[in-house]
C-alpha cells in the first residue's frame, strides 16, 4: 500500500504538531501518510515533503493565533470540510499536538468533532507543557484537554516532564531528542505493527475495534539488551510515571503491546512480557500483541512499547457489576456497533440501530 | 441424462462466494454437478464494499471450479440479497370488453403488470401474481369465465438497487463472468426447500445469511410477502467479538462450535474454552450462559421482527405448513427451537426438494450443510426453468455454446 492511499493518517496540529510529525517521519522513514495542519504558514516552509494545509487563511492570514485557542477554533469552524480532500480513504487518524498554545488547543477539538462525523476513528497524542513553562500555560493546556477527551476515541496526554524524566543530566537538546524519540516510537508503533514484517501482525480492522469505545490511553516504551532484558523492561515500565494511573481511574480495557526485536527474539520472552503486563493490569484486560522483526535497528536489543486503554469513564454502568461485563449505551454502544458496519448502510427497526449488539441495546448483563 | 446445456449461478455472500453448476434434466429437475465456494472478502450486509476483493473472490472460485471439476464458465445467474432489496405491491386493472373473463384478458392484465415501470435506480428481480379481483370481489385464484366488468390483479414486485446490482455485475465481469439475470435470493432459497404442497398449505421460508436475512411467505401456492433484513451471521460474530473482546475469527469459531440460540439451565455452570489467539497467550474461557445470552438476544430479536412484519399483513395464521430455515445460520444449534417459540408454530431445517439432486455428493449429506446451499441450489433451478421456456430459449440459442468446456 503506498503512503497516499493508506487508511491510517498521521496528522500534526499546530507548530508543535508539525515538529512532532517531522520527527516521527525521520524516525520511521518513508511509508507514513502524514499531514500538517497549522494556522502559521511558516510550518509549511521548513519541509516540502510533508503535505501542509494552512488553517484559517482568510481569518488569520497565515500569521498564527498568537497563542489564542479561540482564534484557532474559529478558524477551523469557518470551513470544517476544508480538510476533507486530504482524508480520502482514511479510516483512522493519529493526531499529534501540543497543548498550552493556540492552534493545538483550539483547533484539535473541532478537528476531532469533524472526524467523528465522518466516521473516522481517532487516536490523540497530546503533550502537556513542562512545569517550568508556568502555571498559566498549564491551565490553558488542562482547559483544552477536557473537550479533546470527549471527542477522541482514545486520548493519550503526555506530560513533557514525564517524557524526559530519565534525562536529568542530559543537556536540554539531548533530553528533548530523547523525549521525541520516545513519543515517535509510540506513534509509529501502529504503523510498524500494521506494515512492517513481524511474526505477529495487527490488522487495521482489529486496531479500529481496539480504539473504538475506549477512553483515556497511557503510553510508555522501554528498551534493553542482555540476558535479563525482559526483566529490565518490565521494571522500567512498572516505574515510569507515564503509566501511573490514579486510584479512581476506570479499569484497563485493553493493552496494545508492540515488541520490536532482532532475529534473536525468543517465544519465552513474549510470554514473560505478556504475563508481566497481565499481572500489572488485571486478567480482564485484553492484550493485543504484535511483533516487529528488524534486525537492522534492533540487533541484540529488545524494545517494548505499551499503549494502555482504559474503559471510557462516561460509559453508563449498572449499579451491580461485580463479576459481569458492563453493557455500553449511547455513544459507546454506537461505537461498538459501528466498528464492523461503519461503512455499510445502517439497519434500523423501530428507531433502533440493529448494527449495535442486541445485548447492549437491551442492557443485558453477562456473566464473567 | 442431461437434455439441456448446463446452467451456472453466482452468489456473492458476506461469508462466502459460491458458484454452482447444474445440468437440467428437462423435466424441471436439475443435477448439481459442481460447487465452488471460498470465504468472501469485501462484502458487508450482502453488498460489495470493495470491488477488487470481490473480484478476486469470484476469480478464485472460477479457478477452483476449473481445477476441481473441469468447468470453464462464461455466464451465470446472480442471486441478489441485502437490505437494498425492497418489495412493492402492484395493483393493475383491465376493463373487460366481453362482460366475462377470457384467457386473453388474463394474458393482457399480466402483461400490463409486467410493464410497470420502476424508476431507473431500481431493477426488477421478481414479479409474481398474488390474487385476482373482479369488480367488488377479491381473492380470486382463477377468474377465467367469471362475469364482470373490471378485472384486477394484485402482484408483488421485488426489486433491488440498480447500482448495487451493477456493482456485482462489474465484479463478475472483471473476473470474466457475465451475469445473465439477477434473481431474488429469498425466492431462490424458498424454491429449493419448499414443495408446491408446502406453498399451498402456507409456509414461511427464512434464509439466515451471513450479511442479511431474507424471508418469503407463501399462501395458497403464491408468494404473499417477502423481505430482507440487513442482519445476519456477521452481526452475531460482531456481537460475540464485542462482548468478549476476542477477534472476529475467534467469535465466528465460538458461534459455530459452542453457542446455542436457546439458553439452558445448565449453561450457568459451564465454561467455554477460548483458544489462545497467538503464541505467548494463555488460553481463556468464557461463561457459556454469557455466550448464549448474546446469541439468543440477537436471534430472538431477528425472528420477532420477521414475525411482526408478517403480523402487519395478517399472514401469521396462514402458515399451516410451518416455517423452514435455510442459510448458514441454520447450523446454529437449536435455532429451530427458538424460532418455534417465537412464531408459535413448527419449524424445520430446510432439505432440498426432490427436483434438486447431486448436491449431497459434493458437499456431504449433513442437512445443516445442504441448507447453507439452498439459495444457490434454487438459483440453478430457476436458471434451468428460464432456459427451458421457449421464448427464452429462442433468444438465447447458442448462448451457452462454447461456454462450458467440460
Amino acid at each position: 500500500m503506498n503512503r497516499l492511499s493508506s487508511p491510517l493518517l498521521l496528522l500534526g496540529v499546530g507548530g508543535a504538531g508539525a515538529y512532532l510529525v517531522r520527527g516521527i517521519l525521520r524516525a520511521f522513514g518513508p511509508g507514513i501518510r502524514a499531514l500538517i495542519l497549522d494556522t502559521d504558514s511558516s510550518s509549511g516552509l521548513h519541509d516540502d515533503t510533508t503535505p501542509f494545509m494552512l488553517l484559517g487563511g482568510n481569518r488569520l492570514a497565515g500569521r498564527g493565533t498568537g497563542g489564542q485557542p479561540a482564534s484557532a477554533r474559529a478558524a477551523f469552524q469557518d470551513n470544517p470540510a476544508y480538510i476533507d480532500p486530504a482524508l480520502e480513504g482514511v479510516r483512522t487518524v493519529v493526531i499529534v499536538t501540543a497543548l498550552g498554545g493556540g492552534t493545538g488547543g483550539g483547533a484539535t477539538g473541532e478537528l476531532l468533532k469533524h472526524l467523528h462525523t465522518l466516521g473516522i476513528t481517532t487516536l490523540l497524542f497530546a503533550t502537556m507543557p513542562f512545569s517550568f513553562e508556568g502555571a498559566e500555560r498549564m491551565r490553558i493546556a488542562r482547559t483544552a484537554a477536557g473537550p479533546l477527551e470527549q471527542h477522541a476515541d482514545v486520548s493519550v496526554f503526555l506530560p513533557l516532564d514525564d517524557l524526559v524524566a530519565d534525562a536529568g543530566s542530559d543537556n536540554i537538546g539531548i533530553a528533548m531528542s530523547r523525549g521525541l524519540e520516545t513519543l515517535a516510537t509510540g506513534v509509529t508503533l501502529l504503523w510498524r505493527l500494521l506494515e512492517k514484517p513481524g511474526y505477529i501482525r495487527l490488522d487495521e480492522e482489529r486496531l479500529r475495534a481496539i480504539l473504538s469505545g475506549c477512553g483515556r490511553g497511557h503510553y510508555a516504551t522501554a528498551v534493553a539488551q542482555g540476558p535479563d532484558r525482559v526483566q529490565t523492561i518490565l521494571s522500567v515500565l512498572a516505574s515510569t510515571p507515564l503509566l501511573k494511573r490514579s486510584e479512581s481511574a476506570p479499569p484497563v480495557r485493553s493493552i496494545l503491546v508492540g515488541v520490536l526485536a532482532g532475529d534473536d527474539l525468543r517465544l519465552s520472552e513474549i510470554g514473560m512480557i505478556v504475563s508481566g503486563l497481565t499481572a500489572s493490569y488485571g486478567v480482564n484486560a485484553t492484550i493485543e500483541l504484535g511483533t516487529v522483526n528488524d534486525e537492522t535497528l534492533f540487533s541484540g536489543r529488545l524494545a517494548v512499547a505499551v499503549l494502555i486503554f482504559e474503559e471510557s469513564a462516561t460509559a453508563s454502568h449498572p449499579a451491580n457489576t461485580a463479576g459481569a461485563t458492563r453493557p455500553l449505551s449511547g455513544e459507546h454502544a454506537a461505537l461498538a456497533g459501528n466498528g464492523r458496519f461503519r461503512h455499510s448502510e445502517k439497519t434500523f427497526w423501530n428507531d433502533e440501530d440493529l448494527d449495535i449488539p442486541t445485548y447492549i441495546r437491551r442492557s443485558l448483563t453477562l456473566d464473567r | 441424462m442431461s437434455l439441456s446445456s448446463p446452467v451456472a449461478g453466482l452468489e456473492i455472500g458476506t461469508s462466502r462466494t459460491v458458484i454452482a453448476i447444474g445440468e437440467p434434466h428437462g423435466d424441471g429437475s436439475i443435477e448439481i454437478t459442481a460447487v465452488g465456494a471460498i470465504p468472501s472478502s469485501g462484502v458487508r450486509k450482502s453488498q460489495i464494499i470493495e470491488m477488487t476483493q470481490a473480484r478476486y473472490s469470484i476469480e478464485s472460485v472460477l479457478k477452483r471450479l476449473e481445477e476441481q471439476f473441469g468447468y470453464t464458465i462464461g455466464h451465470a445467474s446472480l442471486a441478489v440479497s441485502g437490505p437494498q432489496v425492497r418489495t412493492t405491491m402492484l395493483n393493475t386493472q383491465w376493463q373487460l370488453e366481453r362482460g366475462f373473463v377470457h384467457d386473453d384478458d388474463i394474458i393482457e392484465i399480466n402483461a400490463r403488470a409486467e410493464e410497470t415501470n420502476l424508476p431507473p435506480e431500481r431493477t426488477q428481480l421478481e414479479l409474481q401474481p398474488i390474487a385476482y379481483g373482479l369488480d367488488d370481489m377479491g381473492a380470486i385464484a382463477s377468474p377465467k369465465g367469471m362475469n364482470g366488468n373490471l378485472l384486477k390483479l394484485r402482484s408483488i414486485c421485488i426489486h433491488g438497487a440498480t447500482q448495487r446490482i451493477n456493482d456485482a455485475r462489474a465484479a463478475a465481469n472483471a473476473a470474466k463472468l457475465e451475469i445473465t439475470q439477477p434473481c431474488f435470493a429469498g425466492t431462490c432459497a424458498a424454491n429449493a426447500v419448499l414443495t408446491q404442497q408446502n406453498k399451498r398449505e402456507g409456509c414461511l421460508s427464512i434464509d439466515l445469511g451471513g450479511g442479511s436475512t431474507t424471508y418469503t411467505a407463501w399462501i395458497n401456492g403464491q408468494l404473499a410477502a417477502a423481505g430482507v433484513l440487513g442482519v445476519g451471521g456477521d452481526h452475531l460474530n460482531n456481537d460475540i467479538h464485542t462482548a468478549f473482546s476476542i477477534s472476529i475469527k475467534q467469535a465466528e469459531q465460538l458461534k459455530t462450535a459452542a453457542s446455542s440460540a436457546v439458553i439452558s439451565e445448565e449453561d450457568a455452570s459451564q465454561r467455554v474454552p477460548v483458544p489462545a489467539p497467538m503464541p505467548g497467550f494463555k488460553a481463556a474461557s468464557i461463561s457459556r450462559r454469557a455466550l448464549n445470552t448474546v446469541v439468543n438476544a440477537r436471534m430472538q430479536e431477528l425472528f420477532t421482527i420477521i414475525r411482526s412484519k408478517l403480523d402487519e399483513e395478517d399472514l401469521l395464521h396462514h402458515l399451516d405448513a410451518g416455517i423452514v430455515i435455510t442459510g448458514g445460520g441454520a447450523a446454529l444449534s437449536r435455532v429451530d427451537e427458538l424460532a418455534s417459540s417465537v412464531f408459535g408454530t413448527r419449524v424445520r431445517i430446510g432439505t432440498l426438494v426432490p427436483e434438486i439432486q447431486g448436491l449431497a455428493k459434493i458437499v456431504g449429506d449433513d442437512p445443516r450443510e445442504t441448507a447453507a446451499y439452498a439459495t444457490i441450489s434454487g438459483l440453478l433451478l430457476k436458471a434451468a426453468a428460464e432456459e427451458s421456456r421457449p421464448s427464452f430459449m429462442d433468444s438465447v440459442t447458442g448462448m451457452f455454446k462454447g461456454i462450458f468446456g467440460k
